[in-house]
């Protein structure tokens, strides 16, 4: 995070008057906010071990706040394609503050599938190369499939994104036709340099979009604090289909999720 | 908080459903009440379920509710000036939408009753709140590129005229009835009056004014009375170029409410811009990119769009305005030479000639 996370977390707070007494700060891989709704750690490595204080620990799922996957959630409730049956997932980053690991990409991946088609992951296959790539083959309670190549690239790569679900009516998907790579807003060609830039929010103009998703998840924590609950019991079954991942990459076999 | 007390008049302009969603969340509004142009048009706000009264007279509405304080005039073009008149009248702040009007000296006056009665009067160009144009325009202003030679910019998009017919009639959305040029049975009025925005780009990218446009028609690809296609190019006063297109090139259903399925052409409204500079170029989509599903109700390959925060900024400037009462980025004395440009464009295409601007 930046030196303008927590002044515009603090404005869009103030702005939409979702707490009172907000008062807010980062930590290593979590911020941690306390205001009249209650003091919680919204962590995003999910690596690292919780502190047990007087924060309420929740994961900062900040992909359930991008526009993008909000609208693939939209086709599929609105019906467009019709009943799903399948996903296809692609994503291959090198390491950033946000995805340090498999494990994180894993949560990522896992948390959105079950976020875009409203379904529990139950069963989940995997084949790990090291601590740097995983294929998987997870299987919902709804018996939608999906495959999942995940990765983690050298640094300064281009990420590799990919999510496509198949419907029985059509395809739904955030990369566009007859393309491999990720397309930007904003290109900048000047002889051998091209420069790219990801402004899409104005309201927090200058943030990265990530972070712009992190403040956007907190604000709407903020506006229910109920959900909190929901939130962490999803955590805990997150830790299970990872824990499923790496059963499945050492017995070989097509792994139940405990619950 | 300190809340403005909003309404909104006539509900006829192919935005309004933005104004509706905007002053329902937006904390710092309080939506008091809305005004309807006729049955047809209340009787479809009454389907979107938002608990506001209606009134079928936008003077009405402003006697029985005094605590009104802004209004945003989303009416038919050829209907703003009286409902400015009615808004300086009982002393409301305006939100315009994107033509006060074409008739110049009906502008002028326009600008003269708002000052006359100290109104603030924002023009509703929401494109000044979309990030990626913002960023755009920023790295060429700041010498990302070097000079600015050529600004070109596209607003092309699907044609509204069959959700909103007024746009198709030439009195309503050009104010009267002008032949495009000699020989031609359309007249001015159709996309051409629906894109100011890429000129205001223009001006605001290259801190200049325009010096000549050009402008030439196709012919249309629909059957309605006003023109579809068309393309302008010309120069500022500080010697940038430009080539805009501010066409209805997208094919729609006729649907007579806007949703899903209106598009033909998988993406039915674009801004993009390619501005041109002595050490390189930049590109902006500033719809783009999104995600894209086929299926929906006609099984097409379609875009649905992650962006449209537009309304976000601009109701918060205007918020602003009316609390501190000063005049906004966009009022409608910046707003003039735009529409000038625009009425110069429709002069062009009929003398067949390029026009130049004092």
């Amino acid at each position: 995070m930046d030196n303008q996370f927590i002044p515009k977390l603090s404005m869009m707070v103030e702005k939409y008057s979702l707490a009172d007494n907000f008062q807010a700060e980062l930590e290593s891989g979590a911020v941690k906010i306390s205001c009249n709704k209650g003091n919680y750690r919204f962590f995003y490595d999910f690596n690292r071990k919780m502190s047990e204080d007087k924060f309420i620990n929740l994961p900062l799922y900040h992909w359930q706040s991008k526009r993008r996957y909000i609208e693939l959630r939209n086709i599929l409730q609105n019906n467009f394609i019709g009943q799903p049956v399948a996903m296809r997932i692609q994503h291959m980053v090198s390491p950033n503050e946000f995805i340090n690991s498999l494990k994180d990409i894993i949560i990522f991946e896992s948390n959105l599938v079950e976020f875009v088609i409203n379904q529990k992951i139950e069963q989940v296959f995997s084949d790990f190369y090291g601590d740097t790539y995983v294929n998987c083959i997870m299987s919902t309670t709804g018996n939608i499939k999906t495959s999942m190549e995940l990765g983690l690239l050298p640094e300064g790569s281009e990420p590799v994104l990919l999510h496509e679900i198949v419907g029985k009516k059509g395809i739904a998907s955030d990369v566009v036709v007859d393309t491999q790579t990720q397309q930007y807003p904003i290109y900048v060609f000047k002889g051998k340099e091209i420069q790219t830039y990801t402004d899409i929010d104005n309201e927090l103009f200058g943030l990265d979009n990530t972070q712009i998703d992190c403040i956007r998840f907190i604000m709407w924590v903020l506006e229910d604090t109920r959900r909190k609950d929901a939130l962490y019991a999803n955590y805990i079954y997150m830790q299970k289909v990872y824990n499923a991942a790496l059963k499945a990459n050492d017995t070989v076999n097509y792994t139940y999720v405990e619950d | 908080m300190r809340q403005v007390n909003m309404a909104i008049s006539s509900l006829t302009h192919a935005h309004v459903r933005k104004y509706y969603a905007t002053l329902h969340e937006n904390p710092k509004l309080n939506w008091v009440a809305v005004s309807c142009a006729n049955e047809y048009v209340a009787n479809d706000f009454k389907k979107y379920g938002y608990d506001i009264p209606i009134y079928m007279s936008t003077e009405k509405m402003l006697q029985e509710h005094p605590e009104i304080e802004g209004v945003v005039i989303a009416s038919e073009n050829d209907c703003h000036y009286l409902e400015m008149e009615l808004c300086c009248k009982y002393g409301k702040d305006i939100l315009s939408m994107k033509i006060p009007t074409f008739d110049l000296e009906e502008y002028d006056r326009m600008i003269k009753m708002t000052d006359d009665n100290d109104i603030i009067c924002q023009v509703e160009l929401e494109m000044h709140y979309n990030a990626t144009c913002r960023k755009a325009i920023e790295l060429a202003r700041s010498g990302e590129i070097g000079d600015i030679v050529s600004f070109n910019a596209t607003n092309i998009t699907l044609s509204p005229v069959w959700a909103f017919p007024w746009q198709g009639v030439p009195e309503k959305s050009y104010g009267k009835r002008v032949p495009i040029r000699d020989n031609d049975k359309r007249f001015r009025g159709g996309a051409l009056s629906d894109h100011p925005h890429i000129f205001d780009m223009l001006r605001w990218c290259t801190d200049s004014e325009f010096d000549y446009v050009f402008a030439d028609v196709a012919d249309n690809i629909r059957d309605i009375k006003v023109e579809d296609v068309l393309y302008i190019t010309g120069q500022m006063k500080n010697g940038c170029k430009f080539l805009l297109d501010p066409s209805w090139s997208r094919h729609e259903e006729k649907l007579e409410r806007p949703g899903p399925g209106w598009e033909v052409f998988p993406k039915r409204m674009e801004v993009n811009f390619s501005i041109v500079g002595t050490k390189g170029v930049i590109q902006a989509d500033c719809f783009g990119p999104n995600v894209y599903f086929n299926g929906g109700p006609n099984n097409r390959y379609t875009v649905q769009y992650t962006y449209f925060d537009e309304w976000i900024g601009m109701m918060d400037e205007f918020y602003n305005c009316i609390l501190n009462r000063q005049q906004p980025k966009i009022n409608l004395k910046w707003h003039r030479k735009t529409i000038e440009a625009m009425v110069r464009c429709y002069d062009s295409i009929a003398y067949e000639k390029p026009i130049y601007i004092k």
